[in-house]
């Protein structure tokens, strides 16, 4: 053949060349990082215009919460300083003692809470990054080095993450420098600090999850981690709640005290506290001593990871792929779940006897689908910690009315219908969800309902089914659950016995209390719904992507709106209802159960024609 | 080019299209399709990809709103009576995302409950199917764990449950192994030998040469040809094949140009 011919002109004897590449070829691991940027920054620059405002607003809040963190870090460092100065004896400032190091515990504290942070998002953010991610089928088997796909990964998924936590340190470390009148040799202890602290939880958590991988499938283990963060949020909630008691049973060195515990002489966080307080104090030599240590550790985490990722993660993916994935449904507490249960989908009986056959089959569709995902009742746990958290404040500091006895017949309804409003809350949170993505969560399932001879009235009223039942089981749980522990705290503290203490409780305001807390979440569930109807979300892959931050914030202002209204209205008549002085109390119960009732029954007839009146547009 | 429907059986006409248009901004996904399938009837849709297929089916099924045009099932108009034209039809899509946390018997007796089938008649159908298919030891273990091809039994089985006369399928083979498509196939032509209707979209040629009763080609949003396969024959006089009719009614030549350029 000749060049003529078209053909490339091979020497002959000669095995024919491969073919050149057309572009210099780059390092794998930056090709894919820098790929990763590609995609975050045109999900933002090319995103819808509601999609960027929230972004804008997401920022505007971060910057507002970031200033006020600086504000109370500088104070807080000021304040402290002050005060130890105050206790310093001569002795001790002939000693060379600075009252500045006493402020350190808030150097340690802010970098101790950075890196369980760290610990908590490093871990989920890695097992999301490194097993669940969309694109792992097409890298795994592209000609990438398995150590280019794992690094970059673990980076693209943990940067976003730290740096939102990073933020969140620094400002206030910046006040803390500022109130000390630091000078450069702690700003750039501080970077330094910053970029050493998300090493070793990173690479602890990474190892974690590709050695915990090799014995569970990646999605079990995923939903469990949902799980554990949620209960830890809980803890958090519940620790920080309790905060301002510490001040009625603590003096404020003790408080002081209580906090210098984080300073752990093994804790990787002090170790970084120390560099950089002694950095702030010009200590060179104790700052390069500990600064040594801190790089040391972090090498001799980062080494192990880089030997073992590239044999573990792909026998980890590995295993993943091929993992039995038969699923029996296990028996369980919920009977409604069991195998032998599957016909009653499309049998209407029980509570749900009233109802036709497609209502019915959607209400059970729901009821099995939402407890069966993890993922699902990890982000419906949430409010769930206030509800706790109540219940132990109950027991703990239990609600007086000016300070008396709190079990009088008088004052009795007003903290029963007290909380029912609490009840009423949590539940709200809880159930507004469910309804909020109540046709979000068909998702790619929705061809099943829309082809399906359902109407958009009975879809939509099987949606609000769906929400409210559980929310009345929830609430009346909640209030008995409040009252118990208000009711157990009264008789220990009035040493009454378990007779007199049941004598207290007013049957018939409980059983209102309850009655209200279902109208109102009638209501609350309605405009969730209507809400979620009209901007539903079906492509989805984690449930986590059901609901936009938008629809969120929407339904609570309209719910919350609704909900102060009718509860005020429908809770005042039984409150007073027990008023020994009050005359013509029948003309509270008229005002309160008409402008109460009327309001539901105009919003839940509204949302629900609205809701009704959307499903047909919605194009699945 | 025959776009009319002379050659329909009864005049009893199941599925009905009248100049369908569906718009996405300016692109006419849609232009004008007319077509009509007879009870009984076992109706081939064929067209090069991005043809409309998928969209004619969808807005059949009353997954999709036309911007204009008139859509019946039954005798139903999908527009006015989207219920009674919904209620004896079916539809399996060629990707049965189907929902994961449910086991196989759930989601048919959740599809029998949409349908208002009686509980005693779909628990009786569901299982004599199941065992036709195969499915009935895994009929317990949740969809997730399924492989594409025992979710197509399923869906197949859950539409199959509440009687359908009229059955819409998007690929109805795809993932399916030799011995399940052959029963898939019997079991579409028993149904229609019972009267119901079968309108089936296909890649495979073959599938639409062996099975259907009529076929009609789609390209640019319309019909551009349908008949049976000797009326299709006569429109291409110089082709004998399916594919071979295809390639030259939907523009042959582009395959043969880029078939060229990969050599």
């Amino acid at each position: 053949m000749s060049a003529a011919t078209g053909d490339a002109a091979v020497p002959p004897g000669s095995a024919p060349r491969p073919p050149r590449p057309s572009r210099p070829a780059q390092p794998a691991f930056g090709w894919l990082v820098r790929s990763r940027w590609w995609i975050a920054w045109n999900t933002i620059t090319r995103g819808a215009r509601w999609r960027r405002l929230t972004y804008a607003i997401v920022l505007g809040g971060l910057v507002v919460i970031g200033a006020a963190a600086a504000v109370m870090g500088g104070f807080a460092t000021w304040f402290l300083r002050d005060f130890t100065a105050r206790d310093l004896t001569p002795e001790q400032i002939a000693l060379g003692i600075d009252a500045r190091a006493a402020t350190d515990v808030i150097l340690a504290t802010s970098l101790s809470g950075a890196m369980l942070l760290v610990v908590m998002v490093g871990f989920t953010v890695a097992l999301a990054s490194l097993y669940l991610a969309r694109d792992l089928d097409m890298l795994l088997v592209s000609p990438v080095s398995r150590r280019a796909v794992f690094a970059s990964k673990l980076l693209g998924g943990i940067l976003p993450g730290f740096a939102l936590v990073g933020i969140l340190t620094v400002l206030p470390l910046i006040g803390h420098g500022i109130a000390n009148d630091y000078g450069m040799a702690y700003w750039s202890a501080l970077v330094v600090a910053m970029l050493l602290l998300p090493i070793l939880p990173t690479a602890f958590g990474a190892v974690a999850v590709v050695l915990i991988v090799r014995r569970m499938p990646a999605h079990r283990l995923g939903e469990i981690v949902g799980l554990i963060v949620v209960a830890m949020t809980m803890a958090i909630v519940l620790l920080l709640g309790s905060a301002n008691r510490l001040q009625e049973t603590m003096n404020f060195r003790e408080i002081l005290d209580y906090l210098g515990r984080v300073r752990h002489p093994y804790s990787p966080a002090e170790w970084l506290t120390r560099f950089v307080a002694a950095a702030g104090r010009h200590d060179v030599r104790t700052a390069l001593t500990w600064l040594l240590i801190n790089v040391g550790v972090s090498i001799a985490a980062l080494v192990p990871l880089y030997l073992v990722s590239d044999r573990l993660y792909q026998d980890g993916w590995i295993r993943m792929q091929s993992a039995n994935l038969r699923k029996s449904i296990r028996r369980g507490i919920l009977w409604w779940q069991r195998p032998e249960r599957a016909a009653d989908l499309g049998r209407p009986s029980g509570v749900l006897a009233w109802l036709s056959p497609p209502v019915v089959a959607v209400v059970r569709k729901d009821a099995r689908l939402l407890p069966r995902d993890l993922t699902n009742s990890a982000q419906i746990l949430s409010p769930l910690a206030f509800g706790v958290f109540f219940i132990v404040q109950q027991i703990l500091y239990p609600l007086r009315i000016g300070g008396g006895d709190s079990g009088t017949a008088f004052t009795q309804p007003v903290l029963t219908m007290f909380a029912a409003f609490v009840a009423s809350g949590v539940a709200a949170m809880v159930f507004s969800r469910v309804a909020l993505t109540g046709l979000s969560v068909e998702g790619k399932h929705f061809w099943i309902i829309q082809s399906s001879p359902i109407s958009p009235r009975q879809l939509v009223l099987a949606k609000f089914v769906v929400a409210l039942l559980p929310y009345g089981v929830l609430s009346g749980a909640l209030i008995v659950l409040f009252e118990g522990a208000r009711l157990i705290r009264t008789a220990v503290d009035a040493q009454l016995s378990l007779t007199a203490a049941l004598g207290l409780v007013d049957v018939p305001i409980l059983l209102y209390a309850w009655f209200v807390s279902i109208v109102v979440g009638a209501g609350v569930v309605a405009v969730s719904l209507a809400i979620g109807t009209a901007r539903p979300n079906l492509k989805w892959d984690s449930p986590h992507e059901m609901m936009t931050p938008d629809v969120g914030c929407l339904s609570i202002i309209f719910y919350g709106l609704y909900a102060v209204i009718a509860l005020f209205a429908l809770a005042v008549p039984g409150a007073i209802s027990r008023f020994p002085t009050l005359e013509h109390v029948w003309l509270y119960w008229l005002a309160g159960l008409t402008i109460g009732l009327g309001t539901t029954a105009a919003v839940v007839g509204g949302s629900l024609w609205l809701a009704a009146h959307e499903v047909p547009h919605i194009d699945g | 080019m025959n776009t009319t429907n002379e050659a329909a059986p009864d005049g009893d006409w199941m599925i009905e299209a009248t100049d369908l248009v569906k718009r996405y901004g300016t692109f006419e996904a849609l232009n004008g399709m007319t077509l009509r399938v007879g009870r009984g009837e076992i109706f081939g849709f064929l067209g090069p990809n991005g043809a409309g297929k998928t969209t004619t089916i969808r807005i059949l099924t009353g997954l999709l709103q036309p911007t204009s045009g008139r859509a019946r099932i039954g005798g139903h108009d999908l527009a006015t009576d989207p219920l009674a034209a919904r209620a004896i039809m079916s539809f399996i899509p060629d990707t049965p995302y189907l929902y994961e946390k449910l086991t196989a018997r759930e989601y048919i007796h959740f599809v029998a409950g949409l349908y208002k089938t009686p509980p005693d008649i779909a628990a009786r159908r569901m299982e004599e199917l199941l065992e036709v298919f195969e499915l009935a030891d895994r009929a317990d273990d949740l969809i997730e764990g399924y492989s594409h091809g025992m979710r197509q039994k399923t869906v197949m089985i859950a539409a199959l449950v509440h009687d359908p006369q009229v059955l819409f399928l998007d690929e109805p083979t795809v993932g399916l192994d030799p011995r399940s498509a052959k029963l898939m196939r019997d079991v579409y032509r028993q149904l229609a030998a019972r009267g119901a209707t079968i309108f089936l979209s296909t890649h495979i040629l073959e599938i639409a040469e062996r099975m259907c009763d009529r076929i009609g080609i789609v390209q640019n949003g319309k019909l551009i040809a349908l008949g049976t396969m000797d009326e299709l024959r006569r429109l291409a006089a110089q082709n004998t094949s399916l594919e071979d009719i295809f390639l030259e009614l939907t523009g042959g030549a582009a395959f043969a140009e880029i078939a060229r350029v990969l050599a």
